[in-house]
C-alpha cells in the first residue's frame, strides 16, 4: 500500500481569540483524512464547515494548531515552498491582477512556478479559447475561472486543490472547466481535492465524498458505498407518527403527515431490516425502503447536526 | 522570479509615480502663478518662492508623503485589491517578495524624488537663475523624513493595516520618531556636543528596527499571517531593549573616540610632585597623561572642568556636570581622581539645598587632605566650602564671603589666600579690573582655626599682585606706563623691597624656587632684560635677554614645576628660551620641524625638564636637555 499523498492527522485549527481575547472559532477539530494518489475527493459541508481551511492547510498557507499534515510526504508548514511547487490551489475568487492581460498573467504565473509547462498551459489556453491580449478586468467571471485553471494546470501540479472554482458559473462554463480539471487529472494521475456545494458536479468527478460539519468529518465514503448504504425509509402510521428512538447511523427523521421519513446509514448488515422491524413495532402499517442520490444523502445529513463523536466512515 | 515580482510591483506603482510628479509640477505651477502675477516675479519673489519655498514644499512635503504612499502601495496594494492569494498560493519565497516590494517602492519614490528635485533645480537654476537655498540640508532632512515615514508605514503595513490606515499609522509612527529625536537631543546634550548628529544613532536604529521587524513579521511564520503582529511587537520590543543596552554599552566609548583623540587641548595642568598631568580640552573633556613616557592614562569625558591638583600631586579634583551617557546632571559634582587616573573617592554632589547653585567655581584649593571650593548661591555672597574626599560628613560651609571673592593661592604654610572686593558687597555693580589700588583686599584664611584675616594694610592691584610660594612675600606691580615699579613686602616684618625701572615697562614677573623673583622688562631703546632677585626681592641682578626680540613678542615667564628653570616663549622665532638662574645659562629649544612655520606657538612645562607644545597629531613633548627627542602623546 502506497503512502497517502495528503494526510491530515488529528488536525485542529482555529481562528480569532488572540491571547485569550475575543471569540475563538474552531474551523477544524481533530480532523483526520488520508487521500491516495489518483483519487478525486469531494469535500462538502455547510459554509464554515472547514473545507477551505483544510485546503489551505494542505498547501501550507495556514498552519495547524495541533496535529500533523503531510502532503507528498512533506510538512506544508515547514516546507511550504516545496509543497506549493507541486500543489495548485484553484479557488472560487480567482485572485487575478485586473490590470494584466491574459498573456501577462500567464507569463507572471510561469515566472513563479518552477515546474511551469508552457506547452500544457498553451494547450489549455487553446482548449478554453482564451485571448492572451484580453485584459483580465474585461473578462467575465467564467473566463477568469478558465484563466485561473490554465494557470493552475500550467504549473504541472501533482495535486489540485479546488475550492469551489465553478461556483457562480453558468452550466456551460462549469462543464468546460470541469472537463479541463478532469483532463488535467487524467494527464498527471494526481490527486484532486474538490470542495464545493455543487453536488452534481462532485458526483461527476469524485471517487470519495467527505462531509464536514463544524470542523469534523460527519460522513465519509466512496460515492457507490454512500449510495448503497444510505437509505430512506418511509413508515406510514395510522395516526401521527411517533419519534424514533436513537438508532445507530440515523441521519435524519421527519414527519410528513402520517408518514415518518427516516434517512439512515446502514452501518452493519441487517440494520435496515432491524429498523424496519422497529418501525413496525412502533405501529407502522407500511414501510418502504428507497435509494438516494448524493445530494439527498447530504441534505439529510445537513438537517441533522452531528453529535460530538458522531462520525461515519462508509 | 525576483525580476517578475519586482517588475509587477513596479508596475503597480506607475499611477503613484505619475501622481507624485504631477503634484510637484502643480506645486511649481501654482507657486509661479502666485508669485508671478502678470509681469512675472520680481527678484525677491523669485528668490523666496522659487529658491526657497518650492524646494521646501517638494523635499519636505512631497518626498516624505510619497515615501508613505509608495511603501503603503507596495505592501498593502495586493491585500486591498484581493490579489494577495495569487502570490500566497504559489511557491513565492516571502523574502524575495518583501525585497521586490521594497525595491519597487524605493524605485518609485526615487523617481518621484528625482523628478521633483530636478523640477525645482531646473526652475531655480536654469529658468530663474537663483540658488536653491539650503539645498544640501534640505536633501538631508528630506531623506531623513522620508526614511522615517517609510519605516513607520512599512511597520503599519506589516501588521495588516489597510492602505489608508498604513499611511495614517506611518504618519503617527513617524511623528513620535521625530519627537523622540528632539527629546533625545535635549536629554543627552553632552553626547550631541561630543559626537554631533551621530548621537542620534539610537533613534536612527529604532527607525530601522521598523523595517527589520516588518521583514521578520512578513517573511517568517505562517504565510496567511497568524502570529505576525505578536512577532513584530516582540521584535520591536527586543530591538528597543537591545538599542538601549547598546547605547549604554557604547556611548562612553563613542564619546571617548570622538573627543579623546582631539588635538585641540587647551592646557596641561601639572603638579610638582606628580608624574602625571591633566590635559584639558576646549570641549571640556580631559586626559590624564604621563608626560615622561608620553602616554595617556585615562580619559575624563565632558563636561568636566579641571579644578586643581593636591599639592603633593597624588590626586586632583574635577567638576563634572554630565553622566557617562552624555546627559546633563541637575547638579554639578566634584570628582577626585588619583594621579594614575583612578577614582579615589565618592563624588561630592553639589545639592540644591546646600546653596551650591549654580555650581563650583573653576578651582579648588587643597590644604593638606582637605579641599576648599567656592560657590555663589546668590549675587550677594559666596560660600567657601571645605570637604575631605571620601568623607561625606566632612563637607562643611567654611565661610560666607562677599560676592566676587576670588581665590588666590595656598601657600607653603597651609594658609589660604583669597581676594575679596569688600567695596562691592551688597551692590549690583559689574566687576571691572584692574580695581584701583586699595579697593580689593586679600583675605588670609586659616583652615585649622577657621579664622579669616583681612590683609587691608598692604597695597593691592588685583591681577597685578601675587604671593611668593612660601606665603611670606607679597608682590605688587604698581608701575605706570614708562616707569616700572615692583614692590615686594615681607608680610612677617613689614619691610618692602622696591624695584623701579625708568623708561621701561614691566612685561611680566614670576616667582621662582625659594621665593626668588624673575622680572622681564622691556625698554624702548634696548632689548629686553631679565631681572633676577634673591629671596623676597633682594639682591637683584640683570641678565640681558640674548636674542633680538620684539618686546611685545615675548611671552610671560613660566617657572618649571620645581622652580629651577624659567621658560620664556619667543613668539618671533617660535623658539622656547630656557634660562637657568643657577648658572645664568640660556638654552634655546626650537620647535619640531613640523611646527616651524606655525607661530606663535604655546609652550608650557610638562615636567621639571620637559616642555609641551601643540602638534598636529596631539601634544608634543620635548626634553629641554635633548630637544631633538620629540614624543607625541597619541590618544
Amino acid at each position: 500500500m502506497t503512502a497517502p499523498v495528503i494526510e491530515f492527522r488529528e488536525v485542529t485549527r482555529s481562528f480569532g481569540g488572540v491571547g485569550g481575547i475575543g471569540r475563538r472559532t474552531v474551523a477544524l477539530d481533530r480532523f483526520s483524512l488520508a487521500i491516495e494518489a489518483g483519487e478525486v475527493v469531494a469535500l462538502v459541508g455547510r459554509n464554515g464547515a472547514g473545507k477551505t481551511t483544510a485546503l489551505r492547510l494542505a498547501n501550507g498557507v495556514l498552519w495547524p494548531d495541533s496535529g500533523t499534515v503531510r502532503v507528498l510526504g512533506l510538512d506544508p508548514a515547514a516546507n511550504g515552498l516545496a509543497v506549493r511547487e507541486r500543489v495548485a490551489l484553484l479557488s472560487e475568487e480567482s485572485a487575478l491582477y485586473p490590470w494584466m492581460t491574459v498573456g501577462e498573467i500567464l507569463r507572471f504565473g510561469a515566472a513563479l512556478a518552477p515546474r511551469w509547462d508552457p506547452r500544457r498551459a498553451g494547450e489549455f489556453v487553446e482548449r478554453l479559447a482564451l485571448d492572451p491580449r484580453a485584459k483580465i478586468r474585461t473578462l467575465s467571471r467564467g473566463t477568469k475561472a478558465k484563466v485561473a485553471l490554465a494557470l493552475a494546470v500550467g504549473a504541472r501540479p501533482e495535486i489540485l486543490l479546488l475550492d469551489d472554482p465553478t461556483a457562480g458559473l453558468d452550466p456551460l462554463v462549469r462543464r468546460e472547466v470541469l472537463e479541463g480539471i478532469l483532463a488535467a487529472i487524467h494527464d498527471e494521475g494526481g490527486a484532486v481535492v474538490y470542495a464545493s456545494h455543487l453536488i452534481h458536479d462532485l458526483e461527476r468527478v469524485a471517487d470519495r465524498v467527505v462531509y464536514l460539519d463544524a470542523g469534523r468529518i460527519r460522513l465519509e465514503g466512496s460515492l457507490d458505498a454512500l449510495r448503497r448504504r444510505v437509505r430512506r425509509l418511509a413508515a406510514v402510521f395510522a395516526s401521527d407518527p411517533p419519534d424514533l428512538p436513537h438508532f445507530p447511523g440515523l441521519l435524519d427523521q421527519r414527519a410528513d403527515g402520517r408518514t415518518l421519513v427516516v434517512t439512515v446509514e446502514e452501518r452493519e448488515d441487517g440494520a435496515l431490516a432491524e429498523l424496519s422491524r422497529r418501525l413496525q413495532g412502533l405501529g407502522a402499517t407500511h414501510v418502504t425502503i428507497e435509494e438516494l442520490g448524493l445530494e439527498e444523502i447530504l441534505v439529510a445529513a445537513l438537517r441533522h447536526p452531528a453529535g460530538p463523536e458522531e462520525t461515519s466512515h462508509v | 522570479m525576483f525580476s517578475a515580482l519586482f517588475l509587477k510591483a513596479l508596475r503597480q506603482q506607475r499611477a503613484l509615480v505619475a501622481a507624485g510628479i504631477g503634484t510637484g509640477a502643480l506645486f511649481a505651477l501654482g507657486l509661479r502663478l502666485v508669485i508671478g502675477g502678470a509681469n512675472g516675479p520680481g527678484p525677491i519673489e523669485t528668490e523666496v518662492g522659487i529658491g526657497s519655498a518650492l524646494p521646501r514644499v517638494l523635499l519636505l512635503g512631497v518626498w516624505p508623503f510619497w515615501a508613505l504612499l509608495a511603501v503603503s502601495q507596495a505592501f498593502t496594494g495586493d491585500r486591498e485589491a484581493g490579489t494577495e492569494p495569487f502570490l500566497l498560493d504559489r511557491p513565492v519565497p516571502p523574502r524575495r517578495l518583501f525585497t521586490a516590494r521594497l525595491l519597487a517602492a524605493f524605485a518609485a519614490w526615487t523617481t518621484v524624488a528625482g523628478a521633483t528635485y530636478g523640477l525645482a533645480w531646473i526652475l531655480a537654476r536654469a529658468v530663474y537663475e537663483v540658488p536653491i537655498r539650503d539645498g544640501p540640508d534640505l536633501i538631508r532632512v528630506g531623506l531623513a523624513l522620508s526614511g522615517v515615514a517609510a519605516s513607520g508605514t512599512l511597520l503599519a503595513a506589516a501588521v495588516g493595516a489597510s492602505s489608508l490606515v498604513a499611511v495614517l499609522l506611518g504618519l503617527m509612527l513617524g511623528l513620535p520618531a521625530l519627537a523622540a529625536a528632539a527629546l533625545f537631543l535635549r536629554a543627552f546634550p553632552v553626547l550631541f556636543e561630543s559626537v554631533g548628529w551621530i548621537s542620534l544613532w539610537p533613534i536612527a536604529l529604532a527607525v530601522l528596527a521598523g523595517p527589520a521587524a516588518a521583514w521578520l513579521g512578513l517573511t517568517r511564520g505562517e504565510p496567511a499571517g497568524r502570529g505576525r503582529v505578536g512577532r513584530i511587537v516582540r521584535v520591536m520590543g527586543v530591538a528597543m531593549l537591545a538599542i538601549a543596552a547598546l547605547f549604554v554599552a557604547i556611548t562612553p566609548g563613542l564619546i571617548r573616540t570622538a573627543m579623546g583623540g582631539s588635538k585641540h587641548w587647551r592646557r596641561m595642568e601639572l603638579a610638582p610632585g606628580s608624574r602625571s598631568a591633566v590635559l584639558s580640552h576646549y570641549h571640556r573633556s580631559m586626559w590624564v597623561v604621563d608626560p615622561v613616557r608620553g602616554v595617556p592614562l585615562r580619559f575624563i569625558p565632558p563636561r568636566s572642568r579641571f579644578l586643581g591638583w593636591r599639592s603633593d600631586g597624588a590626586m586632583f579634583a574635577v567638576a563634572t556636570s554630565a553622566t557617562r551617557l552624555g546627559s546633563q546632571t541637575k547638579h554639578e559634582r566634584i570628582t577626585i581622581y588619583g594621579a594614575d587616573g583612578g577614582l579615589v573617592a565618592p563624588e561630592i554632589t553639589l545639592e540644591r539645598d546646600e546653596e551650591l547653585i549654580p555650581g563650583v567655581e573653576d578651582w579648588v584649593l587643597w590644604v593638606g587632605d582637605e579641599l576648599f571650593f567656592m560657590t555663589e548661591p546668590d549675587a550677594e555672597a559666596r560660600v567657601l566650602w571645605r570637604a575631605q574626599p571620601g568623607k561625606e560628613q566632612g563637607r562643611l560651609a567654611a565661610a560666607r564671603l562677599p560676592a566676587r571673592t576670588r581665590p588666590l593661592q595656598v601657600t607653603a604654610d597651609g594658609m589660604l589666600y583669597l581676594f575679596t572686593d569688600w567695596r562691592h558687597v551688597g551692590r549690583d555693580k559689574p566687576a571691572g579690573w584692574p580695581y584701583p589700588s586699595g579697593e580689593v583686599d586679600p583675605i588670609r584664611f586659616d583652615p585649622r582655626s577657621g579664622r579669616l584675616e583681612r590683609l587691608d594694610a598692604i597695597p593691592v592691584r588685583q591681577l597685578y599682585s601675587g604671593l611668593a610660594p612660601s606665603g611670606r612675600y607679597w608682590l605688587v606691580d604698581d608701575g605706570q606706563r614708562g616707569a616700572a615699579r615692583i614692590v615686594v613686602r615681607d608680610l612677617t616684618s613689614g619691610r618692602e623691597q622696591v624695584h623701579e625701572f625708568d623708561g621701561t615697562d614691566v612685561r611680566e614677573w614670576e616667582w621662582l624656587a625659594e621665593d626668588r623673583l624673575a622680572i622681564v622688562v622691556g625698554r624702548a631703546d634696548r632689548d629686553s632684560s631679565l631681572i633676577l632677585t634673591g629671596p623676597g626681592g633682594g639682591g637683584t641682578r640683570e641678565e640681558l635677554v640674548p636674542w633680538a626680540i620684539n618686546p611685545s613678542m615675548t611671552g610671560r615667564p613660566q617657572a618649571s614645576p620645581d622652580g629651577e628653570l624659567l621658560l620664556i616663549e619667543d613668539h618671533d622665532s617660535g623658539n622656547a628660551r630656557i634660562f637657568r638662574p643657577a648658572d645664568s645659562r640660556w638654552t634655546t629649544v626650537p620647535p619640531p620641524p613640523e611646527l616651524r612655520s606655525k607661530h606663535p606657538l604655546t609652550w608650557t612645562w610638562a615636567g621639571a625638564k620637559t616642555l609641551v607644545v601643540p602638534g598636529a597629531q596631539g601634544p608634543l613633548l620635548i626634553d629641554v636637555d635633548a630637544p631633538e627627542r620629540v614624543r607625541t602623546i597619541a590618544f
